[in-house]
């Protein structure tokens, strides 16, 4: 026998004074037991004699009604209550209790999973999904509006400023570019130097800029000059920052053949064509 | 109760634009791959303008510069069309109208009138001929009822509309 149940026999006996015979053995050899036993028998005689209140009664009534109704006798039917009751009930706990208090949590959960399900159906996907879900190219569009705008320029100057034009916007995609995982971009990169060398080159941006008549050389040069200067510089900026291996070689390209155009419109400005 | 459901309401609402919702600008990842998957388009635009561009006064020489950008264009689309890639081939396809009837067509109205000065006529029909034979084959991969199609169709009629001079 275990302390527990000779406890509980102990708490079962009507005059807790006397110890059963079946819990005797435990309590003789349980220090414990047999304290918690002399506890127990004082106050089972100090209940005794404790004093009774003076009641009429009512309480009592009070009570019996509340467990046979629900409802303490001051209580009408319709739940108006006359006469303050005492009494505490007990809180319920039931299901739409328990979802009122809880449902803010479930909301957070609730939205958290759709977010989750809509992230990755529709956002989320990673490498393959999102390579084969490209968006339209808004350098491709540049390029084409810059073939429109070059073939069907009117005057040298004109073609002149759609070559700067699209010789700034394949500097600027190649700085983006630069900024890849190295290795991965030198084939664009170089792409896209031996393009920028050519729209700066003697069969576009320099070959335009040759057949401007003088008042235009005069007017026009030295602003194109001054873009390919700093053309030049920022292509050697990025250098000096630190590029990735494979942008490097391409980088000096931009910043060689920025410097080469720019010298020769100088040249030109100066009347040396 | 009708708070609770339109609390839910909005908070669906949030996550499912939130967790849709695409960036504003390229990733780097996205513009790498799209200068890959372009390059031979962007390089054929760049190096025929460059070519065209050597002789600004000849048109007929400058209209025929496209078609090697016509047939980068017809194999980039095929590519597309066998991937099943139909917003690649509209946008392609929206591209190639613009050089078409923006680019193209105002050329080679340039080469007519160049042409019936007496330069080149020979030459003329022949030039036309090939864009028209490459525009034909671009045509035939798309749906003429699409979008696409019905937009290339508009822009090969506005460059058919360019008549051949009558030699003189």
């Amino acid at each position: 026998m275990n302390c527990a149940s000779a406890r509980n026999r102990l708490l079962n006996s009507p005059d807790p004074g006397v110890v059963p015979d079946s819990v005797a053995g435990h309590v003789a050899g349980c220090p414990s037991c047999q304290a918690w036993h002399r506890l127990l028998v004082q106050v089972d005689q100090a209940v005794a004699t404790a004093p009774v209140p003076v009641s009429a009664g009512r309480t009592k009534r009070r009570l019996v009604e509340l467990f046979r109704t629900g409802r303490t006798p001051g209580e009408s039917e319709h739940g108006i209550v006359t006469v303050p009751s005492t009494v505490v009930l007990p809180a319920r706990t039931g299901l739409r209790d328990r979802v009122s208090r809880y449902w803010p949590i479930g909301l957070v959960a609730a939205a958290l999973l759709v977010g989750a399900i809509a992230w990755i159906t529709l956002g989320g996907k990673q490498d393959h999904a999102a390579v084969a879900q490209l968006p339209p190219d808004p350098f491709l569009k540049k390029v084409v509006a810059a073939k429109v705008r070059i073939d069907t320029a009117d005057s040298a100057a004109e073609r002149m400023r759609a070559w700067a034009d699209l010789a700034d916007d394949l500097r600027e995609q190649a700085r983006e570019l630069s900024r890849m995982t190295p290795g991965e971009e030198t084939e664009s990169m170089e792409s896209l130097a031996k393009l920028y060398e050519q729209a700066v080159g003697e069969d576009a941006l320099v070959g335009q800029a040759q057949l401007l008549a003088d008042d235009e050389r005069a007017a026009l040069l030295a602003k194109f000059a001054e873009r390919l200067a700093d053309a030049e510089q920022n292509a050697k900026r990025l250098l000096a920052e630190g590029v990735s291996p494979g942008s490097e070689r391409p980088l000096k390209r931009i910043a060689k053949a920025a410097e080469a155009s720019k010298n020769k419109l100088a040249n030109l400005q100066r009347g040396r064509a | 109760m009708i708070r609770q459901i339109l609390s839910i309401s909005v908070a669906t609402w949030a996550a499912v634009t939130v967790g849709a919702q695409g960036p504003d600008a390229l990733e780097p990842g996205q513009r790498r791959e799209l200068y890959k998957k372009n390059r031979p388009v962007i390089e054929a635009l760049v190096l025929q303008t460059v070519e065209s561009s050597k002789t600004p006064s000849d048109h007929l020489k400058r209209a025929d510069a496209y078609y090697p950008v016509l047939y980068q264009f017809s194999v980039e689309i095929q590519t597309a069309n066998q991937a099943r890639e139909a917003n690649r081939v509209t946008e392609l396809t929206g591209h190639l109208t613009v050089l078409l009837k923006d680019g193209l067509a105002p050329t080679l109205d340039k080469a007519k009138k160049q042409v019936e000065g007496g330069s080149g006529v020979e030459r003329f029909p022949d030039v036309k001929k090939n864009l028209l034979a490459q525009i034909d084959a671009l045509g035939k991969q798309l749906d003429p009822a699409s979008p696409a199609g019905a937009s290339l169709e508009a822009a090969k009629e506005k460059v058919d509309s360019i008549t051949i001079p009558e030699k003189k």
